[in-house]
């Protein structure tokens, strides 16, 4: 299941566990109702309505980023299905974004440097922003490290809703119920917006990998019959 | 002579991109996670294991689930194995195909509508099944069979595939 914004006061935020100036965010998304018009996925802000770093569908249905002071790094999404959008961030705010449908390669963008980045954030907010270019549709598997993944590492999170990397995990809400608990163990706990969220399908992906498995092939057949060893054999009592 | 049984976790099902159960997690009390089938849609998942020790003989896959919220009707599973032997076989792993599914209905006991029934298919289409081949299972819910008389979801909870070593 995913979580599904469908109006302008349906979004999560919160103002604690917020990423450093390094970090790594993604998600699932899924386009339900084409705004023809900017909407927000996530979004990061400082000094009160300030945002930066954040990604937005503009209505071509590109993925563009804001930094603070102007859209960067654009890569073309897709009007239809769900679609995989990560952004990591590194030092001196050089960041790279990767977009990909639900199968295939991802498509990334150069390394371009986001100035926001050197702003301590102080609040995060997913679904909508203080502008109401709110999203309409469904995000699933929303993760947040507080260090820059590497691609591989990426494409891999992508492919389950568990987290596969858990050295700084920041916070993870899968999304697969319309709640607001962080599933990293951090206690990063979201808070609604004013409307309740509801649930629809979810990306094509597992909770979690395969277990790995233990094979403990038996012997075949019986045992082999050989003569038993000397002091078993029964000995015959003497006679007298 | 032994039944080997080997399970298939909800949590670790694959799905192609579309027509695929969506992913729940329930329970007050213990965590229930589980594929729901749709009652309109017939939507299938896949897992990978390895037919270790197989002999002869069906193989049989359980399926257990429950209502999400219907407290009567019948449900049509289905099931579909694929085996390649490896390093034997030449069939080309990514355009592989199913043998022909088998089938149950399993009709909902009813008085509680999340309580958990067992269905139990007996696949006789093997796709030419032997010992040590990777075997891929699908599991699938017929919503457009006639006989698929349940409104709502069908969760799966657990899945086992099982049959003997001689």
């Amino acid at each position: 299941m995913a979580v599904r914004f469908d109006a302008t006061t349906d979004r999560y935020e919160t103002t604690t566990g917020l990423p450093p100036t390094v970090y790594t965010a993604m998600c699932w998304y899924y386009i339900s109702v084409d705004r023809n018009a900017y909407s927000l996925l996530w979004e990061l802000q400082y000094n009160g309505r300030t945002v930066i770093n954040s990604p937005y569908i503009t209505a071509s249905k590109a993925i563009e980023v804001w930094d603070g002071n102007q859209f960067k790094m654009t890569l073309q999404g897709a009007t239809v299905g769900w679609q995989r959008l990560a952004l990591a961030v590194g030092t001196g705010g050089d960041a790279t974004l990767y977009h990909g449908t639900a199968t295939g390669a991802l498509a990334l963008s150069s390394t371009t440097t986001l100035i926001g980045s050197a702003a301590t954030v102080d609040k995060l907010m997913i679904g909508n922003d203080p502008l109401d270019q709110w999203f309409n549709g469904r995000v699933a598997a929303y993760k947040m490290w507080n260090a820059t993944l590497t691609q591989a590492e990426i494409e891999r999170e992508f492919e389950t809703y568990q987290p596969a990397r858990t050295a700084n995990l920041l916070r993870w809400h899968p999304f697969i119920n319309a709640e607001l608990v962080d599933y990293s163990g951090n206690g990063n706990t979201l808070t609604a917006g004013s409307t309740a969220t509801a649930t629809e399908d979810g990306p094509p992906i597992p909770w979690r990998p395969a277990r790995p498995w233990l094979i403990h092939v038996p012997a075949v057949g019986p045992p082999a019959v050989e003569d038993p060893p000397m002091y078993l054999r029964r000995v015959a009592p003497a006679r007298r | 002579m032994a039944t080997v049984t080997q399970t298939l976790d909800p949590g670790s099902a694959q799905f192609l991109t579309t027509a695929f159960p969506a992913l729940v997690r329930g329970g007050t009390n213990i965590p229930v996670l589980g594929l729901a089938y749709d009652a309109a849609t017939s939507e299938a998942a896949f897992w990978l294991i390895r037919a270790v020790n197989y002999g002869t003989g069906n193989v049989t896959v359980h399926v257990d689930w429950y209502a999400d919220t219907a407290t009567t009707g019948d449900v049509v599973w289905q099931a579909q194995l694929a085996a390649i032997t490896a390093d034997t076989d030449t069939q080309d792993v990514e355009t592989k195909a199913l043998a022909t599914l088998n089938t149950v209905t399993d009709t909902h006991l009813g008085t509680v509508g999340q309580r958990l029934h067992r269905a139990i298919i007996t696949m006789t289409n093997l796709d030419a099944l032997a010992a040590d081949d990777d075997l891929w299972v699908r599991i699938a819910r017929d919503a457009a069979n006639a006989a698929d008389t349940m409104a709502g979801d069908a969760v799966l909870a657990l899945a086992t595939v099982s049959y003997s070593d001689v």
